[in-house]
């Protein structure tokens, strides 16, 4: 019984470490500081996280997800707190998952940031599919990733979407081997944000 | 079209706004887009692991699977066809496709996939995870227009800021090296790149032409000063001698590397008159055979021989032809002799001589016969150092040959053969020794012998002061010899008219003529080119043998090679290896590369139809008894003449020969089971000795009854069967004869016990007692009496009787019993008309065993109840009075009862003896 719920915790954070990864965390002061062009801000941000493994469904989420987009140069920042996702199997897990998994206290966020490939103008209302090229950080370790999304612009509003997997062996996140069957090697992460142009 | 590539089964394949189509040399066959595709213009195609890539102008890339069956349709049937029927799969990797136009793929030998774009930079697929190169990580620019590996496995990208070296030693770890003018690229714009044999890149620039980075130097060099041919757009290398370039205005330009002479004359535009020489070229391609292929701007498909090449010269009819240690051309025609200089000929005498030999001696000067008017010899700068004519001593004044050896030269004339010593022009004749005929053709050998071809006299050599006269050469009589040569291996090979060709090793002659596949016995040329083929000129095409394998390839028109009649014994070979031959209309060059082409068409075997069914051969190759109508479709890749592809096919295991045909399919209906292979071999001039071969090989099976295993197994169930047949049988005759028997000896028990004395004793005295009575009652019983011993007999046959007959004869028995023992015996039975049967007599049997084994009395009377109970039960229960002293009996009775209903295999009769009833359970049948 005890196995398992540390399973489930080794999963869960596995996730969160990956959902933390694919948020923007650290501004880049140049870009996004004060005095600056405007930029377009997180309002609302949810991220989640998926582990299908064949035992055992975890899925969790946070709210508590930050970032910011540069139109000018279209660069891109996003974070989220490790410790900020719930929705665990059960507490059990979530607490292996900050403790044993992510480390949630040594890194706290994971981070993802960079640049938009598409020339997007957000001048003009439109749907658009885009592919956002950065750093995508989670458990302390630093990966370059193209991650596709979709972006909708309606004037001062844009909403992203996206989803794409990270897989463990990525960020150094070990498990071990009696939890196998209840963590997937790649976790699904989803993220949906409304963000609105502030100077 | 914007993209060609030769895949690795020799396969042209063609790539562009129209789709994209498999090219065999007669017919493109379009390959379906996938719907979603089929508008969008293709900009690259390239190949690895067999797979062929296609990257379009949206960014979109498919793949085309290894090994993807075509199927052998018309194209019209094709073009019709369902386009979602593609062969192509979409490539979407999870990070998303590009959505620039994708401008070239490359396989790095490490395993990562590099895939560059107009707009979004280069990509790289590693470990199944895409990364991007772009200006951020030191990219020179994000529109790429091409990209190579070079020999090293790092990828170079061509931009408009220069070159990028990139790699990715690790995921995720970008090396980017630039290259700018600031490191002596000449030119910024990069618009194109090629490794060469050697593993250096050549670079097709914007205006500065093209030039070459050493890798090992990492230093440029061959800088091209002067280019005014346009922007490069694509180059094709052939060996370490030459570079086309196709440009963007300006046609092909191609460039001599080996041209010691300047710029200029290197480089080489298409001539005036050539429909591509203002055309864009979009893409060259060289394939096997050594073809190069020229994609044209609007469409045009070109391919070209350029092996084979004509250089136009002022005057026509060129009878002789030289070229000297700097490279330039000398031409020998009626009207004077020429001489190539800055590309441009001009004339080397003052005076009109008719020129119909050329030799350059050992010091430089050029030795040109004439035809009447003796010889001129020409310092290399043009200046005529003598002039010998007959006056002089020459034998004749018509010189056809020249040669030398070690300071002497030789001249064969129409009247015997001239020696001149170099240095002094003193002479010496032989015309006696020669038989004073022509001499047609004269050779000074490596081994310093002379070696005179002539007209009747056969060939005749002088060796060691000795002339010896060869008249006998493989069992053919020599008569005139028209043109002598040496290879490297010191074998003489000689033309001869009427014979061909032979070639004499110092030990025997070995000759080839048209049977050995040389086009024709009117050799007019022969020479040994750089490569030590063979070169064998005729009016109409050139011959190029193989010595080792005796391969002859013919190149005429119809081969991509310039009509050009050439003329008699105007050939030779230049230091680099190429072959000149003068023509009627101009000069005709056969360049040698220091690169292996393919001599044979390349066999494919294109489809497998089982009954008119496509079948995907590559994996399939066991088919059921009754697929058995193969048709095979193949096709021999010879792009420099398909029409000349001809097929010699076997199938092991049912064609006892080989069939020769020009057929593209070969068909065998109704084969038997066994194993097969087909074997393929194409050629394009009817010789399959040595040519390449492709097998398939398959099996039809037994049909499933002629298998062994099948026919084992059969056998071993039907033992099985008939073994469990006759055990059956044997079990049921057992069992028939032990309820026979059981049933004869419960027949005889019960008729034991009915006329059990006691029963008879009983039933008469209760009569007596009645008789006197009531004599009517007594009548009654006596009746019931005798039913009652009738059925008894009745039944006793019978296996199975009704339950109605069965309760028709307990309640006769029961009327005797309630005569004799009054109120104190009771027989509640269940009314009549039951279902059901029920073996005969087991009532009876059971309550008599009731009234025989229990007290009666009036204290304690016996009640039998005979009732039916759920599942198909008949019970017969009596209250338990057991006598004292227990009636003697066999225990025949029950016993036998539940044996028997047993042995019917009914269910089993169930008895409960308690302390207060006897009940006994019988299964209705």
């Amino acid at each position: 019984m005890v196995m398992k719920h540390f399973i489930v915790c080794v999963l869960c954070g596995l996730t969160v470490l990956i959902m933390s990864a694919f948020g923007i965390l650290e501004f880049d002061a140049a870009n996004f500081g004060p005095g600056g062009p405007d930029v377009y801000q997180c309002t609302t941000g949810s991220i989640q996280f998926k582990s299908e493994a064949p035992l055992e469904l975890i899925e969790a989420r946070s709210t508590q997800l930050l970032g910011a987009i540069n139109p000018a140069n279209q660069t891109f920042a996003w974070s989220v707190d490790v410790l900020s996702f719930s929705g665990f199997n059960s507490t059990l897990q979530r607490e292996h998952f900050n403790e044993n998994y992510l480390e949630s206290g040594r890194y706290p966020k994971a981070t993802f940031a960079g640049k938009i490939i598409e020339k997007i103008d957000f001048e003009k209302d439109g749907v658009y599919s885009v592919r956002a090229k950065g750093k995508l950080n989670v458990h302390g370790v630093e990966q370059e990733r193209i991650i596709k999304g979709q972006l909708e612009r309606k004037g001062r509003k844009l909403h992203i979407s996206a989803s794409f997997s990270v897989p463990l062996t990525d960020h150094n996140i070990t498990v071990p081997k009696i939890v196998y069957q209840k963590i997937a090697q790649e976790i699904l992460i989803t993220v949906d944000a409304d963000l609105v142009l502030k100077p | 079209m914007r993209a060609i590539f030769q895949d690795h089964l020799g396969w042209i394949w063609l790539g562009g706004k129209g789709g994209l189509f498999r090219y065999d040399g007669q017919s493109f066959q379009p390959v379906p887009l996938p719907d979603s595709l089929a508008k969008d213009p293709i900009r690259s195609l390239y190949e690895t692991k067999g797979q062929l890539w296609v990257g379009f102008e949206s960014g979109s890339i498919c793949i085309l699977p290894k090994n993807t069956v075509f199927l052998p349709e018309s194209p019209q049937e094709t073009r019709n066809a369902n386009p979602s029927q593609s062969p192509l799969q979409r490539w979407i990797p999870e990070e998303g496709n590009p959505r620039s136009p994708i401008t070239g793929f490359c396989a790095t030998p490490n395993g990562d996939f590099w895939i560059s774009t107009y707009g979004e930079g280069l990509y790289c697929w590693k470990n199944e995870r895409l990364y991007q190169f772009n200006t951020d990580d030191g990219l020179a620019s994000t529109d790429i227009y091409t990209i190579s590996c070079d020999s090293q496995g790092q990828i170079w990208t061509a931009t408009d800021a220069g070159i990028s070296i990139c790699s990715m030693p690790e995921p995720g770890k970008k090396k980017i090296r630039n290259i700018t003018t600031a490191d002596g690229l000449p030119d910024e714009i990069v618009s194109a790149l090629r490794v060469d044999a050697a593993g250096d890149m050549w670079i097709g620039m914007y205006e500065k032409g093209i030039c070459r980075y050493k890798t090992a130097q990492q230093s440029f060099d061959f800088p091209v000063s002067g280019w005014t041919h346009g922007p490069v757009t694509s180059l094709v290398s052939f060996g370490s001698q030459e570079i086309w370039a196709g440009t963007a205005n300006h046609g092909l330009i191609r460039i001599d590397l080996q041209n010691p002479a300047s710029t200029a004359d290197r480089c080489q535009p298409l001539p005036e008159q050539h429909p591509l020489c203002h055309e864009k070229i979009t893409a060259l391609c060289k394939d096997r055979e050594g073809l190069l292929w020229v994609l044209e701007n609007e469409g045009a498909i070109y391919s070209a021989n350029i092996r084979i090449g004509l250089l136009a010269t002022p005057s026509r009819e060129i009878q002789a032809v030289c070229v000297d240690r700097l490279g330039r051309l000398w031409a020998g025609t009626e009207q004077g002799l020429m001489v190539q200089e800055n590309g441009q000929f001009r004339q080397a005498l003052p005076l009109q001589e008719n020129i119909i030999s050329l030799w350059e001696a050992s010091d430089g000067n050029i030795w040109a016969g004439s035809f009447g008017n003796g010889v001129f010899v020409l310092h290399p700068e043009g200046r005529v150092l003598r002039h010998l004519t007959e006056k002089n001593g020459l034998t004749n004044g018509s010189v056809l040959s020249i040669t030398g050896h070690a300071g002497t030269v030789w001249l064969a004339t129409l009247g015997g053969v001239t020696e001149v010593n170099q240095n002094n022009y003193s002479l010496r004749t032989y015309q006696a020794e020669l038989g004073a005929g022509y001499i047609y053709a004269i050779l000074a050998d490596s081994k310093g012998r002379i070696w005179f071809g002539t007209d009747g006299e056969g060939l005749i050599v002088l060796e060691n002061g000795a002339f010896r006269h060869i008249r006998q050469a493989a069992n053919r009589y020599l008569k005139t010899v028209y043109g002598i040569v040496e290879d490297r291996a010191g074998n003489i090979w000689f033309s001869t008219e009427g014979d061909g060709l032979f070639c004499y090793t110092g030990q025997n002659f070995r000759q080839y003529s048209t049977e050995h596949h040389l086009h024709s016995l009117n050799i007019t040329g022969l020479a040994v080119d750089g490569n030590e083929h063979i070169v064998l000129a005729y009016e109409d095409g050139i011959d190029i043998l193989t010595p080792g394998t005796g391969h002859v390839a013919f190149f005429d028109a119809a081969s991509g090679a310039p009509a050009a009649k050439a003329a008699f014994n105007s050939i030779c070979r230049d230091r680099n290896g190429h072959v000149w031959m003068g023509a009627e209309e101009g000069i005709l060059r056969l360049a040698t590369f220091d690169e292996a082409f393919v001599f044979d068409p390349e066999p494919n075997i294109t489809a497998v139809s089982v009954f008119l069914q496509p079948v995907d051969f590559w994996t399939t190759t066991v088919f059921p008894h009754d697929q058995n109508y193969f048709v095979f479709n193949f096709v021999g890749l010879w792009f420099t003449n398909p029409e000349l592809v001809r097929y010699r096919y076997r199938l092991d295991g049912s064609d006892a020969d080989w069939v020769i045909s020009k057929e593209h399919f070969a068909s065998y209906p109704n084969l038997p089971p066994g194993q097969y292979t087909f074997r393929l071999q194409t050629s394009e001039h009817g010789d399959f000795s040595g040519t390449p071969e492709i097998t398939y090989s398959f099996t039809i099976r037994q049909p499933i009854w002629k298998q062994l295993w099948f026919v084992v197994l059969s056998l071993l169930i039907a033992t099985g069967l008939l073994f469990s047949f006759i055990r059956s049988r044997e079990k049921r005759f057992h069992r028939e004869a032990a309820l026979r028997r059981e049933s004869v000896e419960s027949q005889f028990a019960a008729l034991k016990s009915q006329i059990n004395p006691h029963f008879l004793f009983n039933s008469f005295n209760t009569l007596i007692t009645i008789i006197e009575e009531n004599p009517k009652m007594a009548v009654e019983y006596v009746e019931h009496f005798s039913d009652f011993y009738r059925t008894i007999l009745d039944y006793r046959e019978k296996d199975l009787i009704t339950l109605s007959e069965e309760l028709a004869l307990v309640r006769n028995f029961n009327f005797l019993l309630q005569k004799r023992y009054e109120e104190n015996f009771r027989l509640n039975c269940i009314p009549d008309g039951q279902p059901g049967y029920i073996m005969p007599l087991t009532l009876q049997i059971l309550v008599e065993n009731a009234v025989k084994h229990n007290v009666i009395s009036r204290a304690k009377p016996l009640t039998v109840d005979i009732f039916v109970e759920d599942g198909g039960y008949l019970v017969v229960r009596n209250n338990n009075q057991r006598k004292i002293k227990p009636e003697p009996g066999t225990h025949f009775g029950l016993h036998s009862l539940v044996h028997r209903y047993q042995l019917l295999g009914a269910k089993p009769v169930i008895v409960e003896d308690t302390e207060t009833s006897f009940t006994v359970k019988v299964p209705i049948l």
